[in-house]
């Protein structure tokens, strides 16, 4: 058995994941904004309720949706990349917490690809590659990047273990 | 072939759903005991109760059929929801028998068939057969699918003895756990008893501060001796065999756990050794022999076994795990970030503690918590020399993760059975080079020790990065070389 040296290039994601994902989390906080919003009109012109620490909590809100919405998307494309060797899907990823995982291509047990309206316009979608042990998720890839990767783990996945001799 | 159950089946449907019931019944039955008595309505309630229970237990009971045929094992049930569970006889890592109490009054038993999948549970699981139908059952399916010696090479067996349990339930520290069953049962039992438990109280008060700590003491013992007990009731009988490649444990005094599997469907082997036990050169040996979250995943293998005894016995039960001394060392500067949470969490507890005992007990007891502040030194000294034994290493096939502060536990897992292997480090720390190891296994199994050096981790990822494909077989015709 020769020991299998990096053979594929790091593959980053697209650009227009940052869009992508800005724009999910721009429609998520703005029906929540709706919804919330809502709730404090009635609350302070109805109820007559305006309590200290409600802007304490709209300023955490708005806090982590500048960071949802301005760095997260940006740092997620800079720091995701991955790269399949030979028989490896290798992944590096993780904003706070840098994670380096290695998966052999022929423990993967399914490949689920998903697109949304918002992925579909701009050409992308996300990937997510199961084990027995759990999945691992690639999020906002483009539509050729994501079949050439499904294609080279497809061919694996049908290919014999060493290990399952025994049964 | 389509069969039932056995008939008792009824019986032990009836009894299980009577003994979810039992609580809202009890407090009924002992409220109107309070008042003036049974009344006519509670009785026919109960009685009215007990029989729609027994009608669903025939009902259910027609409806549990089972069929096991040379490719499939397939179980059928339910009464207005159908479920049909089939599971390909290849497929099975493992068969185990299991006895709940009822069941072993009723002389039943569950067959629990496991696979690989990841669903948590048992992929096919027969309720209230025979035992003997059971073991009978488990034959015929094992056979066909966890090849038994095909040569006469004689099984093996070990059992554990009685003493040998009692020492391991006692270092177990399993306290805390019957300290917060107690709490439970206290806090269920307290409004029934409440008015004699503040009589006693009351009278309590008088007695000196010397006999009350000795009551105190007293009470900790008989749930700690509690504790000892539910030990070797649950693990009493222990007894493993190996037959060629099959192996089969048993455990439980009243609740008896059967499994039986191929030795290939170890994912890993753990061998745990706490600070007491390694005073004693003693260990606790498991298995996670199969994908499903849950406390098949973890099977005890010995729960007290001579360190010492440890590589012979390895070698005559496991002979895939061969006992290793690790030689990689964790990196010193990793150190001060391994300890500084779990420290800060103890210091924060600690604090909490002491100053909740200073504002709510009288005076004798509030500062009965401030010597327990030193123990926080005493930690990090000890934690100091074990993390120097955080170690990894692999030869052959095999690769060894031993992470130990306090306590000790050596993984030893196949490189073809890590389904994935990772580095973790905070990006603070990437800069300072060092990273922990994550090795995962079939199901939520991950183990991890740090830190590490990225040439390490790249060392190990060259290890780990070689072939996991089966070799192409010979094409018919070829000419077998000398050695084959």
């Amino acid at each position: 058995m020769q020991p299998n040296q990096p053979t594929g290039d790091w593959q980053h994601l697209p650009r227009a994941s940052i869009t992508a994902e800005r724009q999910y989390v721009g429609i998520k906080y703005t029906i929540y904004l709706l919804l919330i919003g809502t709730a404090t009109v009635v609350q302070i012109k109805w109820l007559d309720l305006s309590p200290w620490w409600m802007w304490i909590l709209t300023g955490l809100w708005t806090g982590f949706f500048l960071l949802q919405f301005v760095y997260v998307p940006k740092m997620r494309q800079r720091y995701f990349k991955y790269r399949v060797d030979d028989e490896f899907l290798v992944v590096e990823f993780g904003i706070f917490i840098l994670r380096h995982v290695v998966t052999p291509l022929v423990k993967v047990q399914i490949i689920d690809t998903s697109s949304g309206p918002l992925l579909r316009r701009l050409k992308l979608m996300n990937m997510s590659v199961h084990t027995a042990s759990g999945q691992i998720e690639l999020p906002g890839l483009e539509v050729t990047q994501a079949g050439i990767l499904r294609q080279r783990i497809e061919r694996f996945a049908k290919l014999e273990e060493q290990e399952e001799e025994s049964l | 072939m389509t069969r039932r159950v056995h008939p008792l089946f009824i019986l032990m449907t009836t009894l299980t759903q009577l003994r979810s019931l039992v609580i809202p019944i009890a407090v009924i039955l002992f409220n109107d005991l309070k008042n003036d008595g049974f009344g006519i309505y509670t009785m026919i309630g109960v009685v009215v109760i007990s029989f729609l229970l027994l009608v669903f237990g025939i009902i259910s009971w027609y409806f549990y059929t089972f069929t096991i045929d040379e490719q499939t094992i397939r179980v059928n049930k339910g009464i207005f929801r159908k479920s049909e569970r089939t599971t390909q006889r290849q497929r099975i890592e493992s068969i185990g028998i299991n006895q709940n109490l009822l069941e072993w009054i009723l002389g039943l038993a569950t067959l629990a068939v496991e696979t690989s999948s990841d669903s948590g549970k048992p992929e096919v699981e027969l309720k209230g057969v025979r035992l003997e139908f059971a073991k009978q059952l488990k034959s015929t399916i094992g056979t066909a699918v966890l090849p038994s010696a095909e040569n006469a090479e004689t099984a093996v067996t070990y059992t554990v003895g009685l003493k040998d349990l009692v020492t391991a339930g006692a270092l177990s520290g399993r306290l805390g756990l019957a300290l917060v069953g107690f709490g439970a049962v206290y806090q269920f039992a307290n409004r029934f008893i409440e008015p004699y438990i503040s009589r006693a109280f009351d009278e309590l008060l008088h007695l000196s501060l010397m006999i009350l700590l000795i009551l105190g003491g007293m009470l900790l013992l008989l749930i700690y001796l509690g504790s000892i007990l539910v030990f070797v009731l649950r693990y009493g009988s222990f007894r493993a065999t190996r037959d060629k490649q099959r192996m089969t444990i048993g455990y439980g005094l009243l609740n008896r756990t059967e499994i039986v599997f191929h030795q290939d469907k170890v994912q890993a082997l753990v061998i745990e050794e706490s600070w007491i036990k390694r005073r004693l050169k003693r260990a606790h040996l498991s298995l996670h022999i199969i994908s499903a979250s849950g406390e098949e995943e973890k099977l005890l293998l010995h729960p007290f076994i001579r360190t010492s005894e440890i590589d012979d016995f390895l070698s005559r039960f496991l002979p895939r795990f061969q006992l290793q001394n690790p030689q990689k060392r964790a990196v010193e500067r990793g150190f001060v970030y391994i300890v500084r949470w779990p420290l800060l969490g103890y210091s924060l507890g600690l604090l909490l503690l002491n100053g909740a005992m200073l504002y709510t007990l009288p005076e004798p007891f509030r500062y009965f918590g401030l010597p327990f502040l030193l123990l926080l030194p005493v930690y990090y000294a000890v934690a100091r020399s074990g993390y120097q034994n955080t170690r990894y290493g692999h030869q052959d096939d095999l690769f060894v993760l031993r992470k130990e502060l306090v306590n000790r536990e050596t993984i030893y897992a196949p490189r073809l059975k890590i389904e994935a292997f990772s580095s973790h480090v905070s990006r603070f720390l990437e800069h300072k080079d060092i990273l922990k190891f994550h090795l995962t296994l079939r199901g939520s199994t991950v183990f991890h020790a740090g830190y590490f050096t990225q040439e390490e981790f790249e060392d190990v990822l060259r290890w780990y990065q070689q072939t996991f494909l089966k070799p192409p077989a010979s094409p018919a015709g070829t000419r077998l070389s000398d050695d084959e």
